[in-house]
């Protein structure tokens, strides 16, 4: 409702809602943007870009249904035009890669159990084994906690697809901890 | 607590979005609910054990922003979003399309509104729409799938009363006496937003802001923000929702608590505009969750798939029976 409120103050100009749309996402945005490029700078670029091109654009904007999404989908448009553009410049015959670059943090709760440098080893072998889109709507999901509908939009494909990819990288995983992740999981279980 | 859960293994939790609040402790997530939940089923604490271990896992590495990263690239997207300048010329602009725009409502309202001394205006939304409108004194209306308001546009000065049939949320501008009318029941208000359903048979308000009066026959409430009343055999009822989410509705979102399935087939009838068969005992059953205006796919399965109902789509027909394999 508030990021509604926010949108159309935005249409009507105001510049205080484009600041706070900015201060609201702009973390969001510069982490997600850095798992398609290394290279900060052009990311840094791409949310300025987006937000200067917000507030030109302000009265010819559409209603959305996720603030969110919409601005993710914009950045990695944004991004991966630019990367395209970089990589024509330089090496013109090799045809261009779209990355998403991602690692598993450990998470502090697991680490203080004593999770060992072998298995943290494994999660992140078995995240490098799942393909750049599943590691992606993971990462959607998981770390920017977003709703299945909204994924559609910013990976834009169908819901069901998001579902799949999902519930195949998630089962991917999950065969990895069969294998010796008991006392982690006993852990939790008596909690 | 919703029976679904009793039938997702490890893998299904950790994509179920509400386990997933619980999960990471967030506020309102019913933590109550799902441990009484937990206890009363023992046999699900390893798949719940081991989808917390999943959901806890997958946070990625990021190499955090600083403060004063934020603060530098906003200093420099402010720079290049100047506020005033800018918009002098494009004020007149503004005004200029202002005044087009005007002139072309103008118009329209005098070939299709312009009552004929008398004659009402009519704002329909048909099925598969949602429509804003706005009212001679600046009040807005918005209405869900195939509902519609009626007025008289000349008498609105000294009579802010309306007739509606389906589901509307007012916003209305503080003035005089406003009424809505249907057939069901009435509601009267002075300034304040309120929703009101009578898809259904129903007949159901909900006060978001201001005070709300509720008629219907005998019975009358008086409803503050935070605050419902629904129609039911003796009366009308009064509770309590949540109004801080705000309309759920009009941003799409559909939830049911414990309805029966007729109900929520009606609503996705009139927000997909297709047609729904389905057997009497299939539609008696009772269906909590939710569904999204975005796809049609996507909520005949988050309907169907917990009740273990399959559907089968024929251009605008949707046939609903019992799901023939069950296991997925």
């Amino acid at each position: 409702m508030e990021e509604e409120l926010l949108w159309k103050q935005l249409k009507a100009g105001r510049k205080s809602a484009l600041e706070q749309l900015y201060r609201s996402h702009a973390e969001a945005l510069l982490l997600y943007g850095r798992k398609f490029s290394p290279d900060g700078q052009l990311v840094e670029d791409a949310v300025q870009d987006l937000f200067v091109e917000l507030w030109q654009n302000r009265e010819k904007l559409s209603q959305v249904s996720s603030v969110r999404s919409y601005l993710l989908v914009a950045l990695r448009r944004r991004i991966i035009r630019q990367m395209d553009r970089q990589l024509r410049r330089e090496s013109p015959e090799e045809a261009s890669e779209q990355l998403f670059e991602v690692e598993i943090s450990i998470d502090e709760q697991i680490a203080s159990q004593e999770l060992t440098a072998e298995q943290h080893k494994q999660l992140n072998q078995a995240l490098q084994e799942l393909s750049t889109r599943q590691k992606e709507a993971l990462y959607l999901k998981y770390q920017l906690n977003m709703k299945y509908e909204d994924i559609c939009q910013v990976m834009d494909i169908n819901y069901q697809s998001v579902r799949n990819l999902v519930a195949s990288a998630l089962k991917r995983v999950k065969q990895l901890m069969a294998r010796g992740w008991w006392p982690i999981i006993f852990y939790f279980l008596i909690r | 607590m919703n029976d679904q859960y009793l039938k997702y293994d490890a893998l299904e939790l950790a994509q179920d979005e509400a386990f997933l609040r619980w999960v990471r402790e967030e506020e309102n997530s019913g933590a109550m609910q799902w441990e009484t939940w937990l206890s009363a089923h023992p046999e699900k604490a390893e798949a719940v054990a081991e989808a917390r271990l999943l959901a806890r896992a997958l946070i990625f590495k990021e190499e955090k922003t600083s403060p004063e990263q934020i603060e530098q690239l906003w200093a420099r997207i402010h720079a290049a979003t100047p506020a005033k300048q800018a918009r002098k010329p494009l004020r007149i602009v503004r005004w200029g399309s202002y005044a087009a725009a005007a002139a072309i409502a103008l118009l329209l309202a005098f070939f299709f509104l312009w009552p004929a001394s008398g004659e009402p205006v009519q704002v329909f939304a048909q099925n598969g729409k949602t429509m804003e409108a706005e009212l001679p004194d600046g009040s807005q209306v918005w209405l869900n799938a195939s509902s519609s308001i009626t007025y008289e546009a000349e008498q609105w000065p000294e009579n802010r009363s309306l007739k509606l049939a389906g589901e509307a949320f007012f916003e209305v501008r503080k003035g005089s006496r406003f009424v809505v009318e249907t057939e069901r029941g009435s509601v009267e208000v002075l300034g304040t937003s309120f929703n009101v359903n009578t898809h259904d048979g129903q007949f159901s308000v909900e006060c978001y802001s201001g005070r709300v009066q509720v008629r219907a026959g005998q019975s009358s409430e008086i409803l503050t923000p935070g605050q419902s009343a629904t129609l039911a055999e003796g009366g009308l009822e009064k509770e309590n929702f949540e109004a801080s989410t705000g309309v759920a509705w009009r941003q799409g979102h559909f939830d049911y608590e414990n309805t029966p399935l007729a109900l929520v087939f009606a609503e996705l009838e009139r927000q997909f505009d297709v047609s729904i068969e389905a057997p009497d005992s299939i539609r008696q059953r009772r269906y909590t969750g939710f569904f999204e205006r975005n796809s049609l796919d996507s909520a005949l399965y988050l309907v169907c798939w917990p009740m273990q109902l399959e559907s089968n789509m024929d251009k605008n027909k949707i046939q609903i029976g019992p799901a023939k394999d069950a296991g997925e």
